[in-house]
């Protein structure tokens, strides 16, 4: 029998009375002054326990019972498992510690991976079909509000869908779209995709555009987007994220709704920041797939970004991934271009730049040509690595690219076991030495925003010898581009202190990687090329002597100590050829030996075109080539040739340089040159030819005046004038007397740009200024002419 | 309206309500709540909210005996399922075809006075105190005539009418609560509420006037304030603009809330609302401030500190006492009228 306190209400009348609870048997009676109730004990209902708040025994004839003694009530209750079960949780401090940390276990996973996963499941069952009306009623809508037909004209719109369905077409499964054209000032250059496969490009893009493969670029994200589904995507994802805020937040009154919503959004942004990221990872590798280089692609995104304001927003609270990021992706693609498609890549720009009829006829024969230097190459490469002993190719795309891939996600894990893999690897064979310095090298490839990232990798994993000599290694790069490649002399001051201090940094994490591992090979190489910089001898051959005793194989260390053998670094031409005739028998292969043997007659050729004497450094370079052949040393010739006035034979070693590596600076500071004074092209395959170099050098951002003025001449005898004009703009920009005259002409005669005499006279007058004889007499003449018309 | 037994009616008493639950106690209701929701998939959200309600009513104390609550998770959870249907079909139709979102408003502008009826209904009948339920008297197509009719009022005058419109509605639904079989009285001072809102108006634009200028300031020299981080420069504005618009918020719900409560009676029984307007600003600011940083954990700390507020300035005076008699003729009702109006968040604010 239990007997519980309570406070009756008969269920009729709102009046309390006091009685107790007699629990006796299969009965439960209440009992009080003027209180007298029975009841069958299972008819009884009786409240859930929540907290400890009273509990209700409901009687079947209306009357009720508050209860605070909740243990004696659970005595005679029948509560199912779950209300125990809430009940333990509830009651129990450590239970709803445990519940907080699944929560916020559960709020994390759900939202990095639950929310996206179902999201993209989910998506791809639903037909696209379903999105068709609403991308014809958007794009209506757009229509009405801010957006005009488009003004280019039709032949051309039809080019650039040719060109989208080729490139489309080079990847498969890409879904088919409906590419139109608007002209919307409001909108400004874009493009973008509308459910229901309707893509819209405006004119102003296509305007900003430098050439039709930037276009493709960015349709080729807009075709990912459309891919994966992204619009239904993030219909769902955004669905999902409020109901999740809802449930969290749901029971907090008017004022929290107010800080829910700002989660919402964050959240959303982070969904549409991914979206982007994998967008343009499709447009990349559709580019690729379609031989077009993914660095155009990063070249609009630049002039985007440059269009709108850069930095003023953080990027937790926008919905597009930092430029910066992004072009780094790209660019970061097409270095890691195999060969081949680079070349075919490089073919096809020119023949679209060219872009006229002749030159896309062009592409193909230069396509076939490319895979014939490409096989060539191809087999030169194998022969190459064929004579190493069990050291890996020197380069190695896919590696670097996963590693820049790495440091873009930021996946500090990552980067951290790779490059410790790679130690590791080094440390069981020291053959693997080129493998581990090739890797590492990928962080020289680093844009500058990269240091944050490295910066945490570090802060992570403080013990990590990996970690160090990335940084190092990125520090280095940047020392070195913060010196600019002009002479000592044309160098500012402000460069130097910069590079000094970006070494100091370098040195920093070598110092304190020296200790992380027991073979810190890397770290002595790196600290010895620092040291040579740096003119400090001794500390050279410390760093060499014990770099060489941890990978006795390595030709490359050799080289880097080679370097700081010559004359100009202190060393002298007999330590060098000491040096070498000591490596013969370290060096077992003749391939590695040869590689080395060559640094002398290169130095000397050096040193001989210092003392203007050509013909000797021309045989001093042809003696360095026939030991080893590079991009550097044969475009050092076509430097040497050039200043023999022997302009086609420099012409032709220029183009074998590139041929073996398109991007090497020494090629690239040498092209402008070799191109102005090479005979001039007896056919339209030359002509192309010498187009695509100079856009080349100019894309590597390694353009002068010179180069502008260039380029802008033969796009001019080709009757471009459209495309001559920004040259010359662009050269005449730059201070080039010639640049400013044909600038001047063109806007003139409002040839290739609209006219503007007021524009046209000032470029003139420069021109003339500078004393340019034929500058004279136009300006003379202009003025005249503009003071006769008014 | 029928009194029974009233022995001393000279006597006037103040009831002050109490609350006397706890807010680790809470905290760890919520926090399980939660939990159990995420991992059923929302299913257990109708449980979570019988539960925070019973919570909350067990622990509050009118005149000594605590309030009871009895609505049953299944009936909300049916409620929540046709809701979340509701609004799928909403989602994906208005995202399909984006015509059929006006059809979509309409549906549920027609449907919304019937919805709140249902859910003030729902609520009422699952109330009780001593042993006598409460109730709502208007069905939904009459709440629906009084809101139609006032409605068009608000659309011929432009948008003039609306603080009438809204003194009618809360004194519509008020009227229509009932404790038994005793109703509730309320006359709102059409006059007052204007004022109300005047002077919020006025608030407003004095809030809002150095806001604008401010955030055009910080807009337009932020190159000169580049020693302030970006972000900062970005979110200052929002956030003070956040603020503001707390600050009017609850001046609104403070004044407002006032003058509904000491315009109500109930038989034998007045109302005394003394929400302060400021008061209620800095809790709220404290709030939202708490929830911000603590990452939503302090979340359960804010709900009882509001409810305390409200409950510590809310009080009835009555000479009477307090035996109301009940209505015989209560049936039982379904949930879904609340849901739906619970989840597209349709509340009218009483």
């Amino acid at each position: 029998m239990t007997i519980l306190a309570c406070t009756y209400f008969d269920g009729a009348h709102s009046r309390p009375h006091a009685a107790s609870v007699i629990v006796s048997g299969g009965s439960l009676q209440v009992v009080g002054a003027n209180v007298s109730a029975k009841a069958d004990v299972r008819r009884v209902r009786i409240s859930t326990r929540v907290g400890n708040t009273p509990r209700w025994l409901y009687l079947p004839d209306g009357g009720t019972c508050a209860i605070a003694d909740n243990d004696a009530v659970d005595r005679i209750a029948r509560s199912s498992r779950l209300e125990r079960i809430l009940h333990r949780w509830e009651s129990q401090p450590v239970l709803a510690a445990l519940a907080l940390a699944l929560v916020a276990g559960l709020v994390w996973a759900i939202i990095q991976y639950g929310v996206p996963w179902g999201a993209r499941e989910v998506a791809a069952r639903i037909p696209l079909q379903a999105e068709a009306k609403l991308g014809v009623e958007t794009l209506a809508g757009m229509d009405k509000q801010f957006m005009q037909p488009s003004k280019l004209p039709a032949a051309r719109q039809q080019a650039l869908r040719a060109k989208f369905d080729k490139m489309a077409g080079a990847t498969p499964g890409a879904p088919t779209v409906v590419l139109h054209f608007r002209a919307s000032p409001v909108v400004g250059p874009n493009a973008f995709a509308l459910p229901g496969n309707i893509m819209v490009m405006t004119d102003e893009l296509v305007r900003l555009a430098k050439s039709d493969l930037e276009i493709l670029g960015v349709l080729a994200h807009e075709l990912g987007h459309v891919h994966h589904r992204h619009v239904m995507r993030g219909l769902l994802e955004s669905s999902a994220v409020a109901l999740l805020i809802a449930a969290i937040t749901g029971d907090v009154a008017s004022t929290a709704s107010l800080a829910a919503s700002a989660p919402v959004l964050l959240l959303q942004n982070k969904f549409s920041r991914e979206n982007e990221t994998e967008a343009d990872v499709y447009a990349i590798s559709m580019m690729q797939k379609a031989a077009i280089d993914p660095k155009y692609f990063a070249t609009l995104l630049e002039k985007l970004g440059g269009q709108s304001e850069g930095g003023f927003i953080p990027s937790f609270l926008t919905s597009h991934p930092a430029t910066a990021e992004r072009v780094a992706l790209a660019r970061a693609a097409s270095q890691a271009l195999p060969e081949d498609v680079a070349k075919k890549a490089a073919a096809s720009a020119a023949a679209d730049t060219a872009g006229s009829a002749a030159a896309e006829a062009q592409a193909a024969t230069a396509e076939q040509t490319a895979a014939q230097t490409a096989a060539a190459q191809a087999a030169r490469a194998a022969l190459a690595t064929a004579g190493r002993s069990g050291n890996a190719a020197p380069t190695a795309p896919a590696e670097v690219q996963r590693i820049i891939e790495l440091v873009k996600r930021a996946d500090l894990a990552g980067l951290e076991s790779t490059i410790a893999a790679l130690q590791e690897s080094f440390e069981r064979d020291t053959a693997a030495s080129v493998t581990l310095e090739t890797a590492v090298a990928a962080f020289a490839r680093l844009p500058v925003v990269a240091e944050a990232t490295l910066d945490q990798w570090v802060a992570r994993y403080p013990r990590s010898h990996a970690a160090h000599i990335a940084r190092a290694r990125f520090f280095m790069e940047q020392a070195v581009r913060a010196r600019g490649d002009r002479f000592a002399a044309d160098t500012p001051k402000e460069a130097f202190d910069k590079m000094y201090l970006l070494q100091a940094k370098a040195l920093d994490d070598l110092e304190r990687s020296f200790a992380l591992t027991a073979f810190p090979y890397l770290s002595h190489r790196y600290a010895m090329s620092i040291a040579r910089q740096q003119s400090r001898r001794d500390a050279v051959r410390a760093h060499f002597a014990a770099a060489i005793q941890l990978a006795p194989l390595s030709v490359e260390t050799r080289l880097a100590y080679l370097d700081a053998l010559e004359p100009r670094w202190g060393g002298s031409i007999n330590a060098m050829q000491r040096f070498i005739d000591d490596s013969r028998t370290a060096v077992a292969d003749d391939k590695a030996f040869a590689r080395l043997q060559a640094r002398l007659p290169s130095y000397r050729a050096f040193e001989a075109r210092q003392a203007n004497r050509p013909e000797l450094a021309l045989r001093e370079i042809d003696a360095a080539i026939a030991l080893h052949e590079s991009a550097g040393l044969h475009c050092e010739r076509a430097n040497i040739l050039g200043s023999l006035k022997r302009n086609a034979e420099a012409f032709t070693g220029l183009q074998r340089g590139l041929a073996l590596n398109a991007y090497d600076s020494g090629c690239l500071d040498a092209a402008t040159y070799a191109v102005t004074t090479a005979p001039a092209a007896t056919s339209a395959e030359e002509d192309n030819e010498r187009l695509r170099i100079l856009t080349l050098v100019i894309e590597q951002g390694k353009a002068s005046a010179e180069t502008y003025g260039q380029r802008g001449w033969r796009y001019q005898q080709r009757g471009r004038e459209d495309l001559a004009y920004p040259d010359y703009l662009a050269a005449a920009q730059l201070d080039n007397a010639w640049a400013q005259l044909m600038a001047g002409k063109m806007l003139w005669a409002g040839k290739g740009v609209k006219q503007d005499r007021e524009q046209a006279l000032h470029w003139l007058k420069l021109a003339d200024a500078k004393g340019h004889p034929d500058a004279k007499l136009s300006y003379k003449q202009a003025l005249e002419q503009m003071r006769g018309g008014k | 309206m029928q009194i029974q037994g009233s022995t001393s009616p000279a006597a006037t008493r103040v009831v002050r309500p109490e609350f006397i639950g706890s807010t680790r106690e809470y905290f760890r209701l919520w926090v399980v709540n939660l939990l159990f929701t995420l991992i059923s998939f929302g299913v257990f959200s109708a449980w979570a909210k019988v539960r925070k309600k019973k919570y909350f009513y067990g622990n509050t104390r009118l005149d000594g005996d605590a309030l009871d609550y009895f609505g049953q998770p299944f009936a909300i959870l049916k409620g929540r399922i046709v809701a979340a249907a509701v609004l799928a079909v909403y989602a994906f139709g208005t995202e399909v075809f984006p015509a059929s979102q006006p059809f979509f408003w309409g549906a549920g502008v027609l449907l919304l006075p019937w919805l709140a009826a249902r859910s003030y209904t729902f609520n009422a009948r699952n109330s009780a105190w001593r042993g006598v339920r409460f109730d709502f008297l208007a069905s939904g197509s009459e709440a629906a005539k009084q809101f139609f009719g006032r409605l068009l009022v608000v659309v011929i005058t432009g948008g003039l009418a609306l603080p009438w419109f809204l003194a009618r509605i809360k004194s519509f639904v008020l009227r229509h609560q009932a404790f038994g079989l005793s109703p509730f009285e309320c006359v709102i001072s059409v006059r007052a509420y204007y004022g109300i809102y005047l002077r919020s108006a006025g608030l407003s634009i004095l809030l809002f006037i150095p806001i604008g200028a401010l955030s055009a300031l910080f807009f337009f020299k932020r190159t000169s304030l580049s020693f302030l981080p970006s972000w900062l420069i970005l979110a200052a504005p929002i956030v003070v603009t956040y603020l503001a618009y707390a600050v009017v918020h609850a001046y609104l719900q403070a004044r407002t809330g006032n003058l509904v409560w000491n315009s109500a009676s109930a038989a034998g029984v007045r109302f005394e609302s003394t929400l302060g307007a400021t008061d209620l600003a800095k809790l709220y600011l404290g709030n939202l401030l708490a929830i911000a940083c603590s990452a939503g954990l302090l979340i359960p700390w804010a709900v009882i500190r509001t409810y305390r507020y409200r409950l510590d300035h809310f009080a009835l005076i009555t000479d009477d006492d307090l035996v109301h008699e009940a209505n015989p003729a209560l049936a039982p009702v379904g949930a879904a009228g609340q849901e739906l109006g619970d989840v597209l968040n349709l509340d009218l604010g009483i």
